[in-house]
Parts: C-alpha cells; structure tokens; sequence
C-alpha cells in the first residue's frame, strides 16, 4: 500500500505503522509522546490523559492508513498533533459534559472524521473488553457467529449437540453481553 | 415479540436476509422506535468491534511498544542518573570551593606550625660554671645538674607542671644561673608554659629571650602562642611580619600564616 506523502520517512513510517512495528513504535512514542503529554498538560490533563490520547490518536491515524485514502499536506508529525489536539479536545469535553449538565459550545464539538474515528475507536475497544468479560464459551460462541460461522458450523466446533442448542448459546451469550454493555456508565459517555 | 424473536429479526435485518416486505416494515418501526434503532445500532456495532481483530491487535501492538518503553530501566532511570550526576558534580564543586576557601581557626594553625620537643636537651652549661672561678662551684653545678635531671624527667613524663616548677625553684636556688642564662630559662618556662596551655604566660616569657640561640625559636613560638589568645591576635601578626621581614628561618611559614590568617 501507498500513500501521499511529503518525505519519504514518513511514508515510511506509515509503512510500519500499518505493519504494526513494534520498533517504529517504541520509536513513535519516545519521539512524539513528549509533545502530546505538554499539550494535554497545558490544558488541565494529566500523564494519564496523555497517554490516552496519544494511543487513541495513534489508532484514529492507523485506522486513516488502513482505510487507504491517506493524504498528506504536511509531515507525519504534524498531522499526528493535529490529530491529537481534536482527540484530547473529544475527550475534554465530553469530561466537561460528564461533570456539568452544561450543553457543549460550539467551539467544543468536533464533527469530523476525527471525532467519528475516536468515537468508533474507543466505542469497539470498550465491546471488546465486555467481550473478554464473558466465560469462554461464550466468547467463541459470539466470535465464531459475528465472523459468520453457521449455527451448525458452530455447534460443530464447540461441541454441541445441535445447531438449535447453538442458536440458543448465542443468544444467551449475546443477551449477557448486552447486559454487560449496558449496566456499564461508560456505555452513555460513549454514545453521547 | 418475545427477546429472542427481536434478536433474530434484527439479525436477519443486519445480514440482509429480510424479504422486501418485511425489510419494509421493520424500516418503518425503525423510524418511529428510536429504541430500537439504538438496539440495531448496537447489534452492528458489536459485530463490527469484533470482526475488526486487525485494530484490536493494533492496539495490543501500541500497548506493548508503550509499555516496553515506560519499562526500559534506561529509559526510566536516565533523568534519576542526570540529576545525580548533576548533584554530586554540584557537591564536588562546592565541596572544593570549601576545601580552598577554608578558614583554618587559629588553633589550627597553632597545631599546625608549632613543633613541641618531647623531651629537654640532657646538658646544661653556664657561663659561671668556669672552672677555677669559685670552690663552691662544683656542688653548685652538681646541684643544678641534678634539678635539671629532675626537671628533664618530669617534662618527660608529661608532668608539665611539676617541671615548671622544677624551673621556677632555680631561681631561689641558683639564682647566678637564671642571672645568668635568662634566656635559657625564660625559654624553657614559656616551653613549659605552652606545654600547660597557657598562652599569655608563654608570650610574655618567650618575649624575654631577645638574644642566644633560643631566640630565633622563642620568636616564632610567642607568635604563635599569641594566635592563641583572642584579643591579640593582631601582636602576633604583627611578631609574624618582623620574622617573614628577618631572616628568620620560619620566614616563609610567617609568610604562610599571614596569608591564611589575612583572608579571615
């Protein structure tokens, strides 16, 4: 894959980041998560935050990469904070939001795709810890029908009896997940 | 509709596996039911987060990078090692600066200058002990020698006091001797007194060897027995001045002194 780029290393890097290199991203964060943490710093957050954001942005980015379409005006890094800087503004004010009954202004929202990604980002990583949540018949049960696996396909694989016995696995272990999701406060910050 | 026929309706809606009808229908619950949109919404989303097992291992990829870098003791210990650095270099340089600008107290450079015999010269010898000069001489000699003995012994065994006054006896039993020899005597007296921590006494009889060979010596000891005494410590400087200014064979240690002593 290729994308538009103004320097070469940052193509590179695009490269890895989409490999998921574990040494370009050590790399990464030794050399970018300085800045991300002054920001969020000099903004009322906190070390945590700025971890947050700075893997939060580093998923939004590799998300762009995967979706192929990537183009950029400026260097890599540039683009990184400016990323960055509409994450961490996500983030505060749906803090904000949380901790007053206050309406967000407008210089608060943030419609674009960044704010479209970091909500789908931290939305699916929150299922996937519910997920993890269940006993593991559950788990494969749910992981094997979301990949779209048959019920007989499944009842096969688990063992089970049959494909009705299947269906009614799923839907049990579906019902508990919802519940999981849904008895969680985290659910309505994140559909806000 | 019981729980699990809307599970699977909203399945088969997602999957498209709904006729047309009823594909229909169900969009038109969904524009009035904003429950049920959110429970579809829901569904799909779940479906999604977990098919999507690329960013989820992203993630685990960037959690480890993350993790193994806050966790490299290089990298965490380097700001620790700096500043220790930094700290001990900083001690080190304050630490000389110190050391050269120390300011020894006198006693200091009492300890350090002044070289106190450990035991009195064996011989004695006086002017007037001429032979021929007087037929009582000889018992008179032999007398002395044997104070003197005395005197050496109890210097010797640190009885200080004792052999000052040894010393001060001479002058009621041989006052020829002390007549004679007051540098001698005003100079073992102040060796006895400054042996006995007593300063003022010393410096005054150090000051009365003005002459002979104990003089040169009686000098630099007033001096420095006058460091000792606060209020006159400028009469040692000055007594310090007069050796580096003679050929004194201390000179260069006067001159020492009184540079330590000038930046005090």
């Amino acid at each position: 894959m290729r994308w538009n780029t103004l320097d070469p290393e940052d193509e590179h890097y695009l490269e890895a980041i989409y490999r998921s290199d574990s040494e370009i991203l050590r790399k990464l964060y030794r050399d970018w998560h300085a800045g991300i943490v002054r920001h969020v710093r000099a903004s009322g957050g906190n070390n945590q935050d700025a971890d947050d954001v700075f893997q939060d942005t580093m998923v939004v980015l590799y998300r762009k990469i995967r979706s192929g379409n990537l183009s950029l005006s400026s260097r890599l890094h540039t683009y990184f904070h400016g990323i960055a800087k509409k994450v961490w503004l996500k983030k505060r004010s749906r803090r904000k939001r949380n901790q007053s009954t206050v309406e967000e202004g407008p210089e608060q929202r943030s419609e674009d795709d960044v704010a479209t990604l970091l909500e789908k980002t931290e939305r699916y990583r929150f299922f996937r810890e519910k997920l993890a949540q269940l006993g593991g018949d559950c788990r494969k049960v749910l992981n094997l029908f979301f990949a779209g696996e048959s019920m007989e396909n499944i009842a096969q694989a688990l063992g089970y009896a049959s494909a009705g016995y299947a269906k009614k696995r799923k839907f049990q272990c579906k019902k508990q997940l919802i519940g999981l999701i849904r008895e969680d406060r985290r659910y309505e910050e994140l559909s806000g | 509709m019981n729980e699990t026929e809307k599970y699977e309706r909203i399945e088969r809606y997602l999957a498209g596996r709904m006729a047309a009808a009823e594909r229909q229908a169900f969009e038109e619950k969904l524009a009035k039911d904003p429950q049920l949109r959110e429970e579809v919404s829901l569904h799909k989303e779940l479906e999604e987060a977990v098919v999507e097992t690329e960013i989820a291992e992203f993630e685990t990829a960037l959690d480890k990078a993350m993790e193994d870098y806050q966790d490299n003791p290089a990298h965490r210990r380097w700001p620790a090692i700096l500043l220790a650095v930094i700290l001990l270099l900083s001690l080190l340089w304050l630490g000389s600066r110190w050391l050269k600008n120390r300011k020894p107290a006198p006693a200091q450079i009492y300890a350090e200058y002044v070289d106190l015999p450990e035991a009195l010269p064996d011989a004695i010898r006086l002017r007037s002990a001429a032979p021929g000069s007087d037929s009582s001489i000889p018992h008179t000699i032999e007398h002395l020698r044997q104070n003197w003995s005395a005197l050496k012994q109890a210097y010797q065994m640190g009885n200080y006091a004792k052999a000052l006054s040894l010393l001060e006896n001479l002058r009621s039993t041989h006052p020829d001797f002390v007549e004679e020899n007051p540098e001698r005597y005003y100079y073992h007296r102040g060796l006895l007194e400054l042996q006995l921590n007593r300063p003022v006494a010393s410096a005054d009889s150090f000051a009365r060897v003005q002459s002979g060979n104990y003089a040169e010596d009686a000098a630099w000891k007033r001096a420095m027995a006058l460091l000792l005494v606060e209020g006159r410590r400028e009469e040692a400087r000055e007594a310090l001045r007069r050796i580096r200014n003679s050929p004194h064979p201390r000179r260069a240690e006067a001159r020492a002194v009184l540079k330590i002593l000038s930046v005090q």
